[in-house]
């Protein structure tokens, strides 16, 4: 007589992992107890109630813990300077040498050490907003949200549908970031998709600007 | 006088939850206290989510018991009330008591 797994996992996912066992066992105890009084399924259904109500509490809290306000200010702050400052910069740059084109040992160094520049203002600022905020943990949360937020915008330069984007990345990285209670396996995910999304897009970008200068000549776009 | 040194709703409850219990204030006990005393359904993790707060405003503290088998080998979370925590109570339930005086709210009913 076991819980429902899908709901046990969700628990894992997106509990706090400090939280996650007590949780668990809190609630395999009370579920036992109420399968053998009530029945099976009456149980997995109080289960399944249990998990979508904890998630939710433990979602919004972490909401509610984050520094809004200075999360607010500096998503709105950030995302400004991602679509005209430093993303211009570095757009004009790979659009005048083209990087994505030759792909040598040359190139492929030359277009990291691009990506780790883009890194030191960011995190300038993530160190400055972290002072005034006093909590070391916004230096990861603005550093990587405008890192990200960059790279939204210069792909989405060719493509609006992304550049709409930046802002939310920006505000999401803040979030998730900031917020040390969120549980790892989550937060694993996040940071995985950070560093790999934009250069995924970067190549996505580059594959579907192709196709379409091959479907619709240049003359033919620049003309509408 | 600052506003976070007053209490929430269900922050106040739950440390009421706490003092009731005694030694026996963990997860399921705390949940179980507050379902049948207000006789509203309450989830575990809106429990654990306020548990957490009062914590790191130090007006309890938690230690971990041994594991059991009927948890599945996962051990209990025993929470504490602390003298901090009795205070910010006692605030909070004289500052309603003053808001109270005076009002009848039996002749308000529509």
């Amino acid at each position: 007589m076991m819980p429902p797994h899908i709901a046990s996992w969700l628990i894992i996912l997106f509990v706090p992992q400090n939280e996650a066992q007590e949780i668990q066992g809190d609630l395999l105890e009370e579920f036992l107890k109420l399968a053998s009084h009530s029945g099976v399924r009456a149980a997995r259904s109080w289960y399944w109630r249990q998990t979508i109500s904890t998630v939710a509490a433990m979602f919004f809290d972490g909401f509610r813990a984050a520094q809004w306000i200075i999360a607010v200010l500096a998503a709105w702050f950030l995302s400004g300077y991602a679509d005209r400052g430093y993303q211009r910069i570095v757009a004009t740059f790979l659009s005048n040498f083209d990087v994505y084109r030759y792909v040598s040992p040359y190139g492929f160094w030359f277009f990291y050490a691009i990506v780790v520049g883009c890194l030191i203002i960011p995190m300038l600022l993530g160190s400055l907003l972290a002072l005034a905020a006093q909590k070391r943990e916004m230096v990861a949360a603005v550093t990587f949200g405008l890192w990200y937020g960059i790279w939204f915008g210069i792909h989405g330069a060719a493509f609006p549908g992304v550049k709409s984007l930046s802002g939310w990345s920006v505000l999401s990285h803040l979030y998730f970031w900031s917020d040390y209670r969120f549980p790892r396996p989550a937060a694993s995910v996040i940071l995985a998709s950070t560093f790999l999304s934009p250069f995924m897009i970067a190549i996505g970008a580059r594959i579907t600007s192709r196709l379409v200068a091959h479907i619709a000549p240049r003359g033919t776009v620049e003309s509408h | 006088m600052p506003s976070r040194d007053y209490l929430g709703e269900f922050e106040h409850i739950v440390l009421l939850a706490l003092l009731r219990l005694g030694d026996n204030a963990y997860g399921v006990t705390v949940r179980q206290e507050i379902e049948s005393r207000t006789r509203r359904e309450v989830s575990i993790g809106a429990i654990y989510a306020t548990l957490d707060r009062l914590e790191v405003k130090a007006y309890i503290r938690s230690c971990r018991g041994d594991p059991t088998p009927e948890r599945g080998g996962r051990s209990k979370r025993f929470f504490h009330v602390t003298g901090k925590g009795i205070k910010a109570m006692s605030r909070t339930q004289h500052a309603l008591d003053r808001m109270m005086q005076g009002l009848d709210l039996a002749g308000r009913h529509a």
